[in-house]
């Protein structure tokens, strides 16, 4: 039943061939007419897709560490800042810096301010007052500010002796010309308690390892300064990204240091840039190569120049179409079109082949183009499916990068395909009529003739050799890695990224870092949480496995804090009238009480418990220069507060998952979010996914050749090269340093449906025992090998290109597809007369 | 935060100025500033500083040095029993509290450091400064600038009280909220050759 189910289906493929030889050759205006007919609404979607850059889009982020690190870049706007890099002397350092920020603060994009906020000093002098209105209020909040600790040093202060001192320090400063500067801050706390409030302040407000002694974002080598800017618009608008780039690069013509710049905006443009760069001439030079290997063997000019239309159509029409599907295509997908020029050439070659030989042989024109487009074409036919169909099987995955460049290969080999066999018979026809005394010559044999002759001569140590190749491939192919950092995927000669990469050297705090997420609808009740959460984080820190963490916790505390806080002062207090002390310690030091009216009457209430404590002690905090602090630990969004601790650890020393496990004991609910943690969720989502792709591919391609070979051997043909192919790039990935990463392991789909044409072809043609076997062999060889060769100047060229993601792929497949032709060319003639063929003599 | 710079550059003019007596306008009288100050490199002078602060009923009244060295490094140090230091190097502006050991660092506003000034006054002045009012008088020997900037916060107007032959002899500052500030100079030296000793805050 099966037999003649698949008998049917191939008699099917035959006569479906046939009508294409058809009409190609009898109707050419038709074939036109049906191409402007898919072109048309092709053109439609192509110029309404939008190019997508951001790597993140790639993956699926509706849940886990991608959703949160995601959402945390919205709700703190960290994902839109530009960071300016000034390198050189320190001398030179501040000057530049000044200057430079000057101009920032100036800059212009279409009239209106480029940025909505230039910051270059950790304290700026115009918001002294707001600091000051905010250590008066803190000052006099010991519940929310301080922790049992503090009240020694605050109960010290508050006697009389406390406060002559302090005093008399005040009017050391004020008598100085400093005073001008903290003459608000005496007034709101007289006393000086707010050094017992500013360490608090500066510890959560530490994301950066800077020079503490310098007021600007200086590295502890003082070679290194950093300018924050918060652009006047979203990084999603590039028209404005790319606008706020060139006057940025204005501004910094003439620096006398060097100044590199990182962010997003910046990453989007630049990014945008070097991909469109290198993909376009890749594209180019890939295109020129293939058309200099396809005219160098066959020496005609227009089927030469039909190629690129053959490639054009299926680029097109494949984008065309998905374009009518989907509304954004991402640039890496879009990059795995650059396949459709080495396959779109594979069918031309062998199908033109078979007509040069048939030609040359001296057969019929109509005669030729049948033999190639029913019975070669039958073969290549069979090959392009079991090309198209694992990349379509692609598009049952849920990560985007999967189901795009599955969508956009799989059709554009389709499409390619039939361009081919619509459009190389009326042009062979075309080219005889107009010239008839065309000869054609004997073909090169690229020493196919001394391979196959070598490979049954020495069949058994090709064999040997063979199995030995591939137990040493396969025993560097098991210790191959998973690359799951993201940034080895960004180009590598970025300004973005190389400035990125200097700020994590010299600056940050240390190469890993968590972020915690505690949420609810009540502030007291999710600062309550985040306190379990801190006070996990510093039994870490304690124990060495966390370097920092930062929480508004080391700020504002707690309720429970609160209320122990509040027992406390009332205990330490103990009825006594420090406003009153303080009144009169003023008067005796020549201060006028009535300037310290505020003072006067915070001192009065310390010890009083206050409702929406917390609350109010946000509010003022945002309204002080240290609103930075509240927007990167606590964001509300959507009427529900998220509390964010950031941990900071080196590396193995710290035990996540024990960490995450005890945080999900003790506050059950937070999420958690880091490069690692994403990079983790991305490669499992990756290989769930391109398991069910592939292997739903797999067996549909199983299924082509079961349907498309009347014998075991032929699949085995087929299914050898790759899998040997596939072995032997892993093999030699791991052997040169390489790794499996996001990208690259999508080549594993390609050499799957591309390596199988190659054995195909060659049982195909040269299966059939006779005194023609060598010169099919050589025949099918030379399209095989002038494939491969397209294949890798096609698509094995992005190994050249700056993008990392990009080039890995062009690595992998170059090593792909040369071990995967190595073994079609060279150890399956050996293997197949090895066992006896009989169609092997 | 603009009037630091605007009185450090005071201080700096209202000891280190020479010139000839003359009739006086506002104009004239800012270039005979310029004029004094050019051929320096640096000065060391003594001071009484008198501070009548909001804050405070009684008066703060501290003596102190000040030491200028060009391109723009400026030092002022109050003697007890309100000691202090000041470092002003380019924009950036350092305090030490010698009784309590502790230092302060304030980076000045963008574009305000001294050196802006000093750019300003390489080339003679031949317009007022823009943002102030100026007001120049004569009595006898003494001369009289007043300068007043024409913002509501900070400085509200700032006094320069020299002789006629271009000594200066006092700086009076006095602020939006009543404080008001007066210096008084004595015993200045010109072209001492200061070394960095000279400028140590510890």
């Amino acid at each position: 039943m099966i037999r003649r189910l698949f008998a049917f289906l191939n008699a099917a493929v035959t006569r479906h061939l046939t009508w294409i030889w058809r009409v190609s050759v009898r109707s050419p205006r038709m074939v036109l007419l049906g191409a402007l007919f898919l072109l048309i609404p092709a053109l439609w979607g192509v110029t309404t897709t939008r190019f997508e850059f951001d790597i993140f889009r790639l993956f699926p982020a509706e849940k886990g560490a991608l959703r949160l690190f995601l959402d945390s870049l919205e709700w703190t706007g960290s994902g839109q800042e530009a960071f300016f890099v000034l390198e050189g002397e320190k001398e030179a350092l501040i000057p530049a810096a000044t200057d430079f920020a000057r101009k920032l603060t100036a800059l212009k994009v279409d009239g209106s301010p480029a940025f909505k906020k230039v910051t270059w000093r950790t304290m700026d002098p115009a918001e002294a007052d707001s600091f000051a209105a905010f250590v008066s209020y803190a000052v006099t909040r010991p519940e929310l500010f301080l922790t049992p600790a503090d009240l020694a040093t605050l109960k010290e202060r508050l006697t009389p002796q406390g406060m002559d001192r302090e005093l008399r320090r005040a009017a050391t400063e004020l008598a100085g010309q400093g005073g001008m500067m903290s003459r608000e801050l005496i007034a709101g706390d007289p006393l000086g308690l707010r050094e017992l409030i500013l360490p608090r302040l500066r510890q959560a407000s530490r994301t950066l390892d800077l020079d503490s002694s310098s007021p600007y974002f200086l590295s502890r080598d003082g070679r290194l300064l950093v300018i924050i800017a918060e652009p006047a618009r979203p990084v999603q608008e590039m028209a404005f990204a790319r606008k706020l780039v060139t006057a940025i690069n204005g501004a910094r013509a003439g620096a006398t240091v060097r100044i590199s710049c990182a962010g997003a905006h910046l990453s989007a443009v630049i990014d945008e840039a070097s991909m469109k760069g290198n993909i376009i001439s890749c594209i180019v030079s890939s295109l020129l190569v293939v058309l200099g290997i396809f005219y160098f063997t066959y020496r005609r000019l227009l089927p030469t120049l039909l190629i690129p239309v053959i490639i054009f159509c299926g680029a097109f029409l494949s984008l065309g179409m998905a374009g009518l599907f989907l509304s954004s295509i991402h640039i890496i997908s879009f990059a795995f079109t650059a396949l459709i020029i080495g396959l779109g050439t594979d069918y031309s070659i062998h199908i033109y082949d078979r007509f040069y030989t048939e030609r040359a042989a001296g057969v019929e024109v109509h005669e030729a183009l049948r033999s190639a487009i029913t019975e070669t074409g039958h073969g290549v036919f069979t090959a392009a499916f079991t090309t198209a169909v694992p990349f379509l099987a692609l598009t049952i995955s849920d990560v985007r990068a999967l189901f795009e460049l599955g969508l956009l290969v799989g059709l554009g080999v389709l499409f390619s395909l039939y361009a081919t066999y619509f459009f190389l018979p009326p042009l062979l026809i075309f080219t005889e009529q107009r010239f008839p005394h065309a000869v054609y010559r004997p073909l090169p044999f690229f020493g196919l003739g001394l391979i196959w002759d070598g490979s049954l001569r020495f069949r058994g140590g090709i064999t040997i050799l063979t199995a030995l190749l591939i137990v040493l491939l396969l025993g560097a192919a098991t210790r191959i890695g998973f690359e799951g950092d993201l940034k080895k995927l960004q180009p590598r000669q970025s300004e973005a990224m190389l400035t990125q990469e200097k700020i994590e050297q010299h600056l940050n705090l240390s190469p890993k870092s968590l972020m915690v997420a505690v949420e609810g609808s009540d502030l007291d009740e999710v600062l309550a949480r985040g306190a379990r959460a801190d006070a996990l984080a510093e039994r870490y820190r304690q124990r060495g496995e966390l370097v920092a963490w930062s929480s508004l916790g080391q700020i504002i505390n707690g309720p429970r804090r609160q209320g122990e806080m509040t027992g406390l002062l009332t205990t330490a207090l103990g009825g006594s009238d420090p406003s009153g002390r303080l009144r009169l310690a003023l008067e005796k030091n020549g201060f006028d009480p009535a300037s310290f009216a505020p003072a006067l009457t915070g001192i009065a209430l310390l010890a009083d418990s206050r409702s929406n404590g917390a609350a109010v002690a946000v509010q003022r905090l945002s309204a002080s220069p240290l609103k930075g602090v509240v927007e990167r630990h606590l964001v509300k969004h959507d009427g529900v507060w998220r509390l964010l601790s950031h941990l900071s650890y080196q590396g193995e020393e710290f035990h996540r998952e024990r960490f995450l496990k005890e945080l999900a004991v003790e506050v059950p609910g937070a999420r958690v979010t880091g490069i690692d943690l994403v990079g983790e969720q991305l490669s499992s989502s990756v290989r769930r996914s391109f398991g069910w792709s592939l292997l739903l591919g797999s067996l549909l391609v199983m299924l082509l050749l079961i349907s498309h070979f009347d014998a075991p051997a032929g699949i085995f043909a087929t299914l050898f090269p790759v899998f040997a192919g596939g072995i032997a790039m892993l093999g030699l990935m791991a052997l040169t340093g390489m790794k499996i990463n996001f990208m690259n392991s999508m080549v594993v789909v390609t050499i799957l449906g591309m390596g199988s044409d190659y054995g195909l072809h060659i049982f195909h043609r040269a299966g059939i025992a006779g005194p023609e076997q060598r010169e099919q062999f050589i025949q099918a060889g030379r399209a095989v090998l002038l494939s491969a060769l397209t294949t890798i100047a096609g698509f094995g060229s992005l190994a050249f290109t700056d993008y990392g993601a990009m080039s890995s792929i062009g690595w992998a497949t170059n090593y792909g597809i040369i071990a995967t032709a190595f073994f079609s060319l060279v150890s399956l003639p050996a293997l197949l007369a090895l066992r006896g063929d009989p169609r092997i003599s | 935060m603009t009037r630091l710079p605007i009185l450090l550059l005071l201080l700096i003019f209202g000891v280190a100025t020479l010139a000839a007596a003359e009739p006086l306008t506002p104009l004239e009288g800012l270039e005979l500033l310029r004029r004094g100050f050019a051929g320096m490199t640096d000065f060391t002078a003594e001071i009484t500083q008198e501070k009548q602060l909001s804050l405070m009923k009684k008066k703060l009244t501290s003596s102190g040095r000040v030491r200028f060295r060009r391109p723009g490094t400026f030092f002022m140090e109050i003697f007890a029993p309100y000691p202090s230091r000041l470092l002003l190097e380019n924009s950036d502006l350092t305090i030490f509290y010698p009784a309590q050991k502790s230092r302060q660092k304030i980076p000045l506003p963008v574009g305000e450091g001294l050196g802006q000034w000093f750019a300003y006054l390489d080339k003679p002045i031949t317009s007022l400064p823009e943002g102030v009012r100026m007001q120049a008088d004569r009595q006898g020997e003494n001369c009289t600038l007043r300068i007043t900037p024409q913002g509501k916060q900070g400085v509200r107007e700032l006094t320069l009280l020299f002789l006629d032959d271009g000594r200066i002899k006092k700086i009076v500052i006095e602020e939006q909220n009543g404080d008001r500030n007066s210096i008084t100079f004595r015993n200045m030296k010109k072209n001492v050759g200061l070394t960095d000793r000279e400028f140590r805050l510890e």
